[in-house]
């Protein structure tokens, strides 16, 4: 990093921060402070919505995935345009007609206490132990791309979510997301360009495309079925439409933001808006990192791309064998690049890959950290041009405030209304619950770094506890369908109805290989078949007296 | 467990529009609209891999 990196760095989180306080000013009411006073238009919505889900995880992890497994990962998406539309068909006009500020709210008009009690409680374990981890599973790999304590890291970044979410609630949080977004896009395509624009003069975009293909970088659709495997096409129409649908439905992290719409229609926008651009912004990001594959085929790739592990195989014994089997198989795989772009089938690129693939493996052995995180930023801090480099830093880095901002206010608004006012204090006045939800804010941002700090330790934890939060919407989902649909469901049906259903997903987890996608559309419909069979036998049982 | 109180607060007091769509007439026809853009992203994305996929 130069000097003009670290104004530029610090200038965009300054401009961020800034702009997104003076759009937020005013906030002067718990409905405008939680639901910007519902005046939001929709494609701030739309673009924070967008934003919230971006985290920096999503660009540095998504372009090494694609790196090294291909496009595959992108049918993940292809729930939730389908998703977003059962939303606004159903979701978005019962919350606004309700007039809640939190979707649990709604549960207790719906069925009863209990059922918001144990779903409210949920979301906050899942979402609280997500908050930590946002925050620190980009922080692990900036501290090492910036050479700071991963203490400092997570203090920097969670210092100014904290003050901007605290001061201008989610008015501030919401603009801040679309001039994040778009800046987002603007440097990826900027590191796009300069990807091919350094590619070798012989080889084309097309080139690079036809060698991308050859090895097997370009999966984006399998069609095979198969319920253990992650990323096909099934998996993401069937079980990503459940998991979205639980995400965008039932987590007060999203539900918030279309609340904030100044109408049914304006929320409706929001949400199409993210279902028409998410799968095509993620085949892109995607698509870039297949590129920066084949950049690193004609430009020699370090044999890790993570710094600090690099740094310690260089001391090891074994190091010098396998940097030189590692050289020769990169000599061979420019080669069998140069024979793809003429025209040739390819095998020998993908027997040099795997000899590749082979060497690395045997380097990463030792290493703590996936590497795959390390690709896109090594890239970047290599080959960009000055001011570039500070800025894609800068951008990632406020990504991660933008997620974050996004959950803490979120556990803010539930921790305030769902608990606080819903059953310690009833009978206030607007300001003392404004002056509450400031303070909740406060709590969870200090809360979120402090685990974030602890979770660092849990090292590869990090990677469980993320796929934990997974466990919990498939029951969320199953209740808020209950609530939609069987309209001669009680409460008693509801509550049991999670409680079974969490514990099947809880079951299905410890016991199966089913891959976590499917877990939500198991926990709901376990959810809904508890929920109809109580339903059923308390129908019969009061026919029957 | 007793009944929520709602917060008290001027936000809610105004009246929950649901217009209709700025294009296509009807929600429903925009909801039609998405699914077939995501069918069409499919088959793109299926097309790009079946193009550049590597023999078998």
């Amino acid at each position: 990093m130069t000097p003009l990196d670290w104004i530029v760095l610090f200038g965009w989180i300054t401009f961020l921060v800034s702009y997104g306080l003076w759009r937020g000013r005013g906030s002067t009411s718990v409905n405008q402070y939680l639901l910007a006073g519902k005046t939001m238009p929709w494609y701030a919505m739309g673009l924070s919505i967008m934003a919230t889900q971006a985290s920096a995880i999503t660009f540095i992890s998504t372009t090494g995935q694609a790196y090294v497994d291909g496009m595959r990962f992108v049918q993940f998406y292809f729930g939730l345009p389908i998703a977003m539309v059962l939303l606004s068909a159903t979701a978005v006009p019962i919350f606004h007609r309700a007039k809640v500020y939190t979707a649990y709210e709604y549960l207790e008009q719906r069925f009863d206490a209990k059922t918001r009690v144990i779903v409210t409680i949920i979301f906050l374990i899942g979402r609280g132990l997500g908050a930590g981890v946002a925050l620190a599973a980009p922080a692990i790999v900036m501290s090492v791309m910036l050479d700071w304590p991963f203490y400092m890291t997570t203090i920097v970044m969670g210092g100014v979510v904290i003050l901007f979410t605290t001061m201008g609630g989610i008015k501030a949080v919401t603009y801040a997301d679309v001039q994040q977004m778009m800046m987002i896009m603007g440097a990826l395509v900027l590191a796009l360009l300069i990807a091919i624009s350094r590619l070798p003069h012989d080889v084309s975009f097309m080139d690079a495309i036809r060698i991308a293909g050859a090895a097997g970088r370009l999966n984006a659709i399998d069609t095979h079925f198969d319920p253990n495997n992650r990323y096909n096409l099934w998996s993401g129409l069937i079980g990503s439409t459940f998991l979205m649908l639980a995400y965008f439905g039932t987590d007060q992290s999203q539900v918030q933001r279309y609340l904030t719409g100044k109408s049914i229609g304006q929320s409706r926008l929001g949400l199409l808006l993210n279902a028409m651009a998410k799968v095509p912004v993620q085949f892109f990001i995607l698509f870039i990192g297949a590129i920066v594959f084949v950049f690193f085929i004609f430009e020699r790739p370090p044999l890790l791309f993570q710094p600090v592990e690099m740094k310690r195989l260089e001391k090891t014994a074994e190091y010098p064998a396998l940097q030189a089997r590692y050289q020769q198989a990169l000599d061979e795989r420019q080669v069998a690049a140069r024979k793809v772009k003429d025209g040739g089938s390819g095998d020998e690129f993908r027997v040099a890959q795997q000899k590749i693939n082979a060497v690395r493996g045997e380097a990463a052995k030792q290493s703590k950290d996936s590497d795959t995180n390390y690709i896109f930023l090594s890239f970047v801090t290599r080959y960009l041009p000055r001011g570039l480099v500070g800025l894609i830093l800068g951008v990632i880095l406020t990504a991660t405030m933008s997620a974050s901002s996004g959950e803490i206010n979120s556990l803010a608004t539930v921790s305030m209304i769902d608990v606080y006012q819903r059953h310690f204090h009833k009978h206030a006045t607007d300001r003392h619950y404004l002056l509450a939800s400031r303070i909740a804010t406060l709590f969870w941002g200090i809360y979120a770094v402090t685990f974030a700090n602890f979770a660092q330790r849990l090292g590869s934890l990090i990677e469980a506890v993320n796929q934990v939060g997974s466990l919990f919407y498939g029951s969320m989902l199953g209740v808020f369908v209950v609530a939609f649909f069987m309209k001669k469901a009680g409460g008693t049906a509801a509550f049991w109805g999670v409680v079974v259903g969490q514990a099947t997903t809880f079951a299905v987890a410890r016991y199966t290989p089913i891959a976590y996608l499917w877990y939500n559309m198991i926990g709901c419909l376990v959810v809904l078949a508890v929920a109809w069979g109580i339903t059923l036998a308390s129908r019969r049982g009061t026919a029957a007296t | 467990m007793e009944e929520a109180t709602p917060l008290p607060d001027k936000g809610f007091e105004k009246e929950i529009l649901d217009e209709p769509p700025p294009f296509l007439g009807s929600w429903k026809r925009v909801y039609r609209f998405v699914l077939i853009y995501l069918a069409a992203i499919i088959f793109l994305a299926w097309l790009f891999t079946k193009h550049y996929a590597p023999p078998v």
